[in-house]
């Protein structure tokens, strides 16, 4: 083994005795595919031959264009790739690349690296199918050696980015507006956060199109009023899920904790966190709301691979982008995004896509950006490399400039002779730069706001201000912010802040130690009454609750995974549920009750309507409800359905259709029809229904055309109940009779049924019978129609029959008979009819406000101390 | 024969203390969905009706929270 000082001394020694020979094998060494080690060795190797004298004596040779050409690879990295210096070459015009490549290899100036990795479909690889006889150069890249490259860039600066000439209108120039714009955003996600994103859609850019149409509703979200703009809206929301103002949890946008720190910092340390957030965010793709070029995903078994950027590359190109802005462009002085894109071509021609190398096919022919097409007036077309850059890169850097840094107030943005125009602003020259410049810390002082005695805060809309502003919105509703910000407290709003997270002290911090004034008396009394409401009760759901009979049952389980409630009922912690149940399975007496499972066969119903409670199934849910519908016997433990029972439920409040669900679902096995029939009538489900006798005409079938076609029957008859049988009119049912008897159709006496009876008239006194005709009043219709309606029963000495509601909470209303007397109005202007009950057999008064149905009945008023209809005197 | 019973998916009403919890039983929402008391302060309420309580709790004037059973700190209820 030789020692590594000797080894040295021997290298040195063939370095400066043979330069040229050794030149030579490494350049021969360069090209070819080597391995790892040996690969390595001939950056050092070849570093250590360049010394100072003979750089400076190769340099001295080399043209403008070489020169140009070494301070651009050196500047692209040092190792650009060759389908890149191909491309910047044919840009610059003059000798063709290969040759000028050809001769700054042979001088040793530049080395050919050999790929050393297989060719890839997938990735933005120029080495990517490459067939070697068919390219002008071997695939891989060339490098510049550091010595070279740092001669070449001292030799041909970095030129400035030029001046955009002409006056300039413009567009954008706010710094500190996106972080008012963000503010808005928090708060609007705060408040309408289950609504924000689809619960069924992954995460992705697609979800903010429903933001976007909840924003755009802007009469019912009034602080999102100046969020309508979607494709900004898109990049506002990207930029706040990177920047961690908001984070998406369960589907759902919603403000993040890390926001408070976010609004209480300084704007020039937001604008430094904005552009790293701008950078680094991966949800937003600049070329994605291109107008000019169109992107495919390339088909899956494809050989050609895609050129589109993926989110990794996209954050690396901005990253340059940045770079490289900062050091061509020039603070406060206007240049044309054109001419920067120009600028980023000659600095980084591979910052976003890597330039594949021309294809040989008889000719030179122009690569194509892969899945990137341009949108013409006719359908897609493939982008030529050569000249495809500002249709492509070019996009994506106004898409950046505009969208993100002028947004950010970075740069100001508006449009000039050459296009769209930026000015890098004072805030973007400090964010910008790679100095440590002093950052701007959050004013200590007291938040510019005071609380009035009538809830509402005043504070001041600033933008330095903006971080009280945001810890007031937490306790206080929003209900105005622009130079000055108006909030309310509410009951609600400091609730919400309570299910935001804080604590009561919080809330009492926020708005005592930094407002101007003290929170007044008033005020601080009612939220301390909030606070005190909303932690009185929790509901909480989802519980795993063990039970036992006795203490010592619940003790023998492990106490770590419990929480005792009481002596036989503790809570099982999260984290303890399997150990509860490892422990509950080695028991015999260990019963589960699952209650989202319902409560399906939890007890038999017989037919007389007696529910019997199945001790396996019992919930205690199952004696409750059972118990709010039926009548408990305590001797048997059984529960009797009853109409009243049924009734007395309905009245505390029961919910029908709750109670149906649960006794239908809750017998074992099915409920019979007849079962079924009493539950849902017992609740009411079917509404009123009507059995009335009628009075029919029963005619033998060959008289029925004779019969009816005689015009005085035929206006008896009130229709037909099919066949020869026909509803009469019942107070022309006597005149019918004699009319027919007398034509010989011969009708008997009246009968009581129209059992066997051919010709028949069934008279009957029922009121429903007497419905023909005869004039009703229902809720919901005109309330004058009502007052007319009574108004002539009264006149005309008839009965009504009315659906009352008593004045008595709770009670339904009840169907009551009425002999109405008089109507009179009390001095309050209350309708108030006199009247005798049938129902209650007494007279009484009724408020007609309370009759909710009325039915004119053709039955004459009855008063029993007045029968004669004397009161019709008394009437109005 | 003595039974332990492992309620799942349980709903519970957990009061800051017991004149709460009387309270809350003698509002209408409670008498319909509050259940037996599994200590001075928690009682039972039917899984089913935690909307309907809180709506009732809320007519009252509270402003009770409703909170799912997912954390494994003691102590909260």
């Amino acid at each position: 083994m030789h020692d590594s000082g000797t080894m040295r001394e021997s290298l040195d020694w063939v370095i400066d005795g043979y330069p040229d020979e050794l030149l030579c094998l490494l350049k021969k060494q360069a090209g070819k595919r080597l391995p790892a080690q040996r690969e390595k060795m001939i950056p050092k190797l070849a570093e250590a031959l360049l010394r100072p004298e003979r750089v400076d004596a190769m340099l001295a040779g080399a043209d403008g264009g070489e020169l140009a050409l070494l301070a651009f690879m050196a500047r692209a990295g040092g190792q650009p790739r060759i389908g890149a210096v191909d491309w910047w070459l044919r840009r610059r015009g003059g000798a063709e690349p290969s040759t000028t490549l050809q001769s700054l290899v042979e001088r040793g100036l530049v080395f050919h690296v050999a790929s050393t990795s297989k060719p890839t479909r997938d990735s933005n690889d120029d080495d990517a199918g490459l067939d070697p006889e068919w390219t002008l150069l071997p695939a891989g890249r060339l490098w510049v050696p550091d010595e070279i490259a740092a001669k070449a860039v001292d030799i041909e600066p970095e030129p400035p980015l030029p001046v955009a000439p002409g006056s300039h209108e413009k567009r954008r120039a706010a710094p500190g507006e996106v972080i008012r714009e963000l503010f808005l955003l928090a708060r609007f996600i705060d408040e309408r956060r289950p609504e924000v994103l689809s619960t069924s859609r992954s995460l992705g850019q697609t979800d903010f199109v429903d933001l976007a149409a909840a924003v755009d509703d802007g009469d019912r979200y009034k602080h999102a009023r100046r969020l309508e703009e979607a494709p900004g809206l898109m990049w506002l929301v990207a930029i706040a899920l990177q920047a961690e103002v908001a984070a998406i949890s369960e589907q759902r946008l919603r403000p993040c904790a890390h926001a408070d720190e976010f609004f209480s910092v300084g704007l020039q340390r937001q604008a430094s966190w904005l552009l790293d957030a701008a950078i680094a965010q991966t949800r937003w793709g600049e070329l994605e709301t291109s107008a000019s070029v169109v992107l495919e995903k390339p088909p899956a078994l494809s050989r050609d691979g895609s050129d589109l950027p993926g989110p990794g590359r996209r954050v690396g190109a901005r990253r340059k982008l940045v770079d490289v802005l900062a050091r061509i462009a020039t603070p406060g002085t206007w240049h044309s995004v054109g001419a920067f894109a120009e600028g980023m071509m000659r600095a980084n021609p591979d910052f976003l896509i890597r330039r594949h190398a021309p294809r040989w096919n008889g000719a030179v022919t122009e690569p194509e950006y892969r899945g990137i097409l341009s949108l013409g007036a006719s359908d897609p077309e493939p982008v030529g490399m050569w000249d495809g850059w500002s249709a492509v890169e070019g996009v994506f850097i106004e898409q950046f400039i505009v969208e993100a840094l002028a947004r950010i107030g970075l740069v100001e943005v508006g449009d000039g002779a050459d296009g769209v125009v930026f000015r890098i602003t004072e805030l973007g020259a400090a964010a910008l730069s790679s100095d440590d410049a002093p950052i701007d810390e959050p004013d200590d002082a007291p938040g510019r706001f005071f609380v009035q005695p009538n809830f509402e805060i005043i504070a001041d809309g600033g933008g330095d201000n903006i971080g009280t502003v945001w810890r007031l919105s937490r306790v206080a509703e929003l209900t105005s912010f622009d130079r000055a910000a108006m909030l309310h407290i509410t009951q609600a709003s400091v609730t919400a802040g309570f299910e935001g997270g804080m604590t009561r002290e919080q809330i009492t911090t926020t708005l005592n130690d930094h407002g101007r004034v003290t929170v007044p008396q008033n005020v601080a009394f009612s939220i301390d009454e909030w606070v005190d409401a909303f932690e009185r009760y929790e509901l909480r759901h989802g519980a795993w609750i063990l039970e036992a009979d006795t203490p010592e049952e619940l003790d023998e389980f492990d106490a770590d995974c419990l929480e005792r409630l009481g002596p036989t009922a503790a809570r099982v912690l999260a984290g303890g549920r399997d150990r509860i149940e490892e422990q509950l399975a080695e028991r015999m007496d260990a019963r589960v009750v699952d209650h989202a499972a319902g409560v399906a066969d939890a007890f038999r119903l017989g037919l007389s309507m007696q529910a019997e409670p199945i001790e396996a199934k019992w919930h205690w849910y199952v004696s409750h409800l059972l118990g709010h519908v039926a009548d408990l016997d305590e001797a048997t433990g059984h529960y009797q359905l009853s109409r009243d029972a049924v009734r007395r439920g309905l009245d505390l409040g029961v919910d029908p259709r709750d109670v149906e669900g649960f006794l239908e679902a809750g017998v074992e096995g099915a409920p019979s029809a007849e079962q079924v029939l009493k539950i849902r009538g017992w609740l009411g489900r079917y509404g009123d229904a009507q059995l009335d006798e009628v009075t029919v005409l029963s005619l033998p079938p060959d008289a029925v055309a004779d019969v009816l076609s005689v015009p005085r029957v035929r206006e008896a008859v009130v229709g037909s109940l099919g066949g020869s049988v026909f509803v009469v009119k019942p107070e022309l049912a006597e005149d019918l009779r004699e009319f027919l008897n007398d034509a010989g159709v011969d009708i008997g006496a009246m009968p009581t049924s129209t059992d066997d009876v051919p010709v028949s008239l069934v008279q009957t006194r029922s009121a429903a019978a007497q419905a023909w005709g005869r004039r009703r009043w229902e809720a919901g219709d005109a309330e004058a129609e009502r007052t007319q309606l009574v108004n002539d029963a009264v006149e005309s000495g008839q009965r009504v029959l009315v659906l009352y509601q008593s004045v008595l909470k709770g009670e339904h209303p009840s169907e009551w008979t009425l002999s109405p007397r008089v109507l009179e109005r009390s001095r309050w202007g209350q309708e108030r009819l006199q009247a005798y009950c049938h129902s209650r057999e007494s007279h009484r008064t009724f408020d007609v406000g309370r009759m909710d149905r009325i039915v004119l009945l053709d039955e004459p008023a009855q008063w029993p101390d007045d029968v004669s209809g004397a009161g019709k005197q008394e009437r109005r | 024969m003595a039974m332990i019973k492992l309620h799942k998916n349980a709903a519970v009403l957990v009061t800051r203390d017991d004149d709460a919890l009387a309270e809350a039983q003698a509002t209408d929402a409670g008498r319909l969905c509050i259940g037996p008391r599994l200590s001075s302060t928690v009682a039972w309420i039917d899984h089913r009706r935690v909307e309907t309580l809180r709506e009732g709790l809320s007519r009252a004037g509270f402003t009770p929270r409703i909170t799912t059973d997912d954390d494994s700190t003691r102590g909260d209820a």
